[in-house]
């Protein structure tokens, strides 16, 4: 993901303003064109934007409620430095997975990854998807570092499933399932912590500057 | 074209994000949300891509897990001429739940990126969940089309 106006230094402003003219090797925009680019034209008209123009009573409905949340800012606060310092802690136990990971090889890489979106997960009260904790448990059998999981944040009764899960898979045979998914098990566990930090770090941005949205909300409001 | 991985990545960091309960903390009720996201409507309808993209990426922020969001985030995106970012959008829209508008949407954006066998694929996957709407069936093949590169 990417940071946009929203989470922009300036708010309003894009990272990326739009040139004046098509795109180089773009197709010619037809005579009518609205934004200059067929690609995009194509774009708007499947989202079917021109349906959606907003009459003015509309518009008016819409600016007040947008203005109101706007103006209901310093009792938010609070609640906002909460979830910051809730995703701060959730990055915290990753530093700490990734550095005890780096001592135990892939296996280990593998359920550091996982262990992130796992510390994340955990923090913001999601449940685990099944596919993870199955990956989580095996791995850490692998490793032999069932045992270990509850030193390194995971919450009690994630570890008590990983630990069950991987003795049943142990006692059916099925690691060498899981040492066959290897590859598979690397490029999803790279895959997910790609995503998610970027995810996270976009939310962070988007957060910090939380102001400055309301600000472009209210300004927008205001123009009217 | 996204693999079945990194859906399953996306899907993962929607939800830690939506269990964050941004638009709760931040004090936006439902009806205020909903009034952001038509005042982002509202300014791609008038062409003010900038002030469309903010709304609307922060509409998706206070509900990550809603996909239309994303869809619109990545026509004001795709509006700015930023593709990439585009792409991303219409990702995050395609792992919550698979369309042929969010598949056309992405083939635009490949074909703008140069990425030709990328907006094949996302072409094929279109045409695969074609509509059953005749105008719609209309747009989406004009869409395709004008991107196809003749063989």
């Amino acid at each position: 993901m990417s940071v946009g106006a929203v989470g922009s230094v300036s708010p309003g402003l894009p990272a990326e303003a739009a040139p004046a003219g098509p795109a180089p090797g773009s197709p010619a925009a037809e005579a009518g064109s609205r934004t200059g680019d067929v690609a995009a034209d194509h774009a708007l008209e499947l989202l079917m934007v021109a349906e959606a123009a907003l009459t003015d009573d509309g518009v008016r409905t819409a600016s007040t409620a947008v203005r109101q949340a706007a103006e209901r800012r310093i009792e938010q606060r609070a609640k906002i430095r909460e979830i910051l310092r809730r995703i701060q802690e959730a990055q915290q136990h990753r530093s700490w997975w990734q550095k005890f990971c780096d001592a135990f090889g892939w296996v280990g890489k593998v359920l550091g990854a996982i262990g992130g979106v796992v510390a994340v997960v955990a923090t913001a009260g999601a449940a685990l998807p099944a596919g993870l904790a199955i990956g989580l448990a095996a791995g850490a059998s692998a490793a032999g570092l069932t045992s270990a999981l509850g030193r390194l944040g995971i919450g009690a009764a994630d570890r008590d499933a990983a630990n069950l899960l991987a003795d049943r898979m142990q006692e059916e045979g099925q690691l060498s399932d899981w040492q066959a998914c290897e590859r598979d098990g690397r490029a999803m566990a790279e895959a997910l912590v790609s995503i998610e930090s970027a995810m996270r770090q976009q939310a962070l941005r988007w957060i910090g500057n939380e102001d400055a949205a309301r600000q472009l909300a209210a300004s927008v409001v205001l123009d009217r | 074209m996204m693999g079945k991985t990194e859906e399953t990545g996306v899907r993962t960091a929607i939800s830690a994000l939506t269990q964050l309960g941004l638009a709760e903390a931040a004090g936006w009720t439902p009806a205020e949300r909903a009034a952001l996201l038509r005042l982002g409507r509202d300014g791609l309808a008038r062409g003010d891509w900038m002030t469309a993209c903010g709304l609307l990426e922060y509409a998706a922020l206070l509900d990550p897990d809603r996909a239309e969001t994303w869809e619109l985030v990545a026509g004001a995106r795709m509006a700015a001429r930023r593709w990439a970012e585009a792409l991303a959008a219409v990702e995050v829209a395609w792992a919550l739940g698979r369309t042929w508008r969010r598949a056309t949407l992405a083939a635009l954006c490949c074909a703008r990126l140069g990425d030709a066998a990328a907006a094949e694929r996302w072409r094929k996957a279109a045409r695969d969940r074609a509509p059953d709407d005749e105008e719609e069936y209309r747009r989406m093949e004009r869409a395709l089309e004008d991107q196809e590169v003749p063989s």
